[in-house]
């Protein structure tokens, strides 16, 4: 008990509130200029999280995941431009809305619905979370080392049209993490004779690479650089058509809470995604409405399934993350990064040994969807005017801020050298098809393989039996196997 | 599959073999007595890249390579536009270590700006002067972090 109240009084206090609805705000605006994401705006925001205490600095990149998921839905709504790939389902109903002058109406409905989903994901992160970090502690090193496994076969066969870019993505993130200290004798491995890779590649500079400054390069290959968006709310617009009535939000929770249920499942498995769970959501709604003719004409039920649907992917996603230490997405994997910058590991034992830190993230994660919710609604016209700024305004900055966010993480340039060489990498990856999220989750899973591999074998006198004897590691190996023979199976019909 | 395809995955294959070969022999330590050799997960995972490479490279071969394919991944634009940012990102290193922080981001910022074609020259000042002065004092007097 002593523990829940310091947890909750970390999340409460001053300081974490204030970074919290900061990262919140910055997530919406994020979110909201399309070609950027959440998950970017996390990876540039990780050096401010190294002078905040955990809680805090969890909150604040919570606080930007929740607040880019829903900035997501303004540019989707307004524009019919996905701000993030999540949303791309609100657009079906979001921008006919828009177009009728009721678009600050659905707005305010994708918030409720965003407010729905943080909240049923936070719940079910208090409710799985503990039973499933007890069950995880009898876990075996071979246990954990076939679910490392497991998990990035799942993210290949699902991030990448084929699953053999998506594996290559994966083990090549492995054999970058291979890099610096080896995890049992400490000895360093392929440094190089240079001393900063001595301590290996910062995980801050393959996100920035990888995930920011490759995406912006993307982005300024297109011509659409002066454009402003154009994105503008009805000022004519009558009352009811700008705000919704309680019977309304009545009528909605039902849809919200259900798609909720899908984003926490579909979040709670490794890889499946967002975005997958906002079209599973949007399908179920049309399917069990009332009014499914309605859908893709203006239908707020078909705003308010994929936004409660996406949003409850992030706490949900947490779960394999604190039990685990495998993170499902990207921005998981980030903020697992942001774990280990405060020397807490991610898994079954944080819960015995950091448990204040626990309890104080699941307080931070409530919080971070509250604040999503009263900085949506008072701030809604400002982001609206913010999403109008030219991106050839905002591209050179963002390029600059992420080498000077580079340079914070070491102090020195060869950080700033490091990101760019992985831009690169990361650019010419998404060129040719292979998945930046399999490799950075790869890249994040690869102490942890290397790890549970090394206790495996020293346990069982230098043996590979336990692999074949115990009964987890063997389900695993063939789910493995059928999710890649599937993935096979599928790319070949589309070949086909 | 597309030519460019083709060569990324000869190109794979001979990063992996050079990895095995080379890289990991000279740059691993000398394995414990018990458990896994520091070299062993890099070979395995070089190894398979080299495998799945090779297997990508065969099916493209049997399926037939499109060799003069003009909507390829990399085109001279893409490697136009890659070398001008680059050129200008890399300058950040004697930019900062001659001019310091805020010289040195004021002139890459404005050269940032000059490739990408800004037209307004005030909006470009104020950003160019304004961010790395926002960083500047973000940076060193709220989180008391050296800058170069």
């Amino acid at each position: 008990m002593e523990n829940v109240l310091l947890g909750f009084m970390d999340a409460f206090n001053a300081t974490s509130l204030l970074f919290l609805v900061l990262g919140v705000v910055c997530g919406i605006i994020v979110g909201a200029i399309p070609g950027l994401t959440g998950p970017m705006a996390i990876a540039l925001c990780i050096p401010l999280t190294y002078y905040m205490s955990t809680v805090a600095a969890v909150g604040f990149l919570v606080g930007i995941n929740k607040g880019g998921t829903f900035g997501g839905s303004i540019a989707s709504i307004l524009l019919n431009t996905p701000g993030s790939p999540e949303s791309a389902a609100t657009c079906y109903d979001g921008y006919p809305l828009a177009r009728k002058g009721k678009g600050e109406k659905a707005l305010r409905i994708s918030l409720a619905a965003s407010a729905v989903g943080d909240t049923i994901s936070a719940i079910s992160l208090v409710v799985l979370s503990i039973p499933l970090a007890t069950l995880a502690l009898k876990l075996a090193p071979v246990d954990i080392c076939s679910i490392i496994i497991f998990s990035l076969v799942l993210v290949s066969g699902l991030e990448t049209a084929s699953m053999a870019k998506g594996l290559i993505a994966g083990a090549v993130g492995m054999l970058l993490s291979c890099i610096g200290m080896e995890p049992v004798t400490g000895q360093s491995r392929f440094d190089f004779n240079i001393l900063e890779l001595s301590a290996g590649i910062p995980l801050m500079c393959v996100a920035v690479g990888t995930l920011a400054m490759s995406e912006i390069l993307i982005q300024m290959q297109k011509a659409t650089l002066l454009e402003k968006s154009g994105a503008e709310l009805s000022l004519k617009a009558s009352r009811e058509d700008r705000h919704v009535s309680f019977a309304e939000y009545r009528s909605l929770l039902k849809t919200a809470l259900r798609a909720s249920g899908i984003g926490v499942i579909i979040g709670v498995l490794p890889g499946l995604g967002a975005t997958m769970a906002a079209f599973m959501a949007y399908g179920t709604a049309k399917k069990t409405s009332k009014h499914p003719e309605e859908f893709g004409k203006g239908s707020l039920e078909g705003i308010a399934a994929p936004e409660a649907a996406n949003n409850a992917i992030i706490g949900a996603n947490l779960v394999p993350l604190l039990t685990l230490g495998i993170p499902g997405n990207v921005a998981a994997a980030i903020i697992m990064g942001a774990f280990i910058v405060h020397g807490i590991a991610p898994g079954p034992m944080m819960f015995e040994e950091n448990p204040r830190v626990v309890y104080g993230v699941y307080a931070a994660v409530f919080l971070a969807g509250v604040a999503n919710f009263i900085v949506g609604s008072l701030g809604l016209r400002l982001f609206i005017r913010i999403m109008g700024v030219p991106k050839v305004y905002l591209y050179p900055a963002v390029l600059y801020i992420c080498m000077v966010g580079s340079y914070l993480v070491s102090g020195s340039t060869f950080a700033v050298g490091c990101m760019l060489a992985l831009a690169l990498l990361g650019f010419f990856m998404r060129q040719f098809g292979y998945s930046f999220v399999t490799f950075l989750i790869g890249f994040v899973l690869g102490h942890g393989l290397e790890l549970s591999l090394q206790q495996t074998l020293i346990m069982g006198g230098d043996s590979p039996a336990a692999f074949y004897t115990r009964p987890l590691p063997i389900l695993f190996w063939i789910l493995s196997v059928i999710i890649a023979v599937r993935s096979y199976r599928q790319a070949h019909a589309k070949q086909a | 599959m597309r030519r460019q395809e083709f060569f990324v995955n000869l190109l794979l294959m001979a990063v992996s073999v050079f990895c095995i070969a080379y890289v990991i022999p000279v740059w691993s330590p000398e394995p414990e007595d018990l458990g896994l050799a520091p070299a062993t997960l890099p070979t395995l995972l070089c190894g398979l890249v080299f495998v799945l490479a090779l297997l990508q490279a065969f099916k493209g071969w049997r399926m037939g390579i499109d060799w003069g394919a003009r909507d390829v991944p990399i085109s001279k634009e893409v490697i136009v536009h890659l070398v001008k940012y680059f050129a200008v990102m890399l300058c950040i290193f004697p930019a900062w270590s001659y001019l310091g922080f805020m010289g040195g981001s004021v002139v890459v910022l404005f050269l940032l700006y000059a490739v990408t074609g800004l037209r307004n020259k005030t909006v470009t000042g104020i950003i160019c002067v304004g961010l790395p002065v926002v960083c500047y004092i973000l940076f060193r007097y709220g989180l008391r972090i050296p800058m170069p």
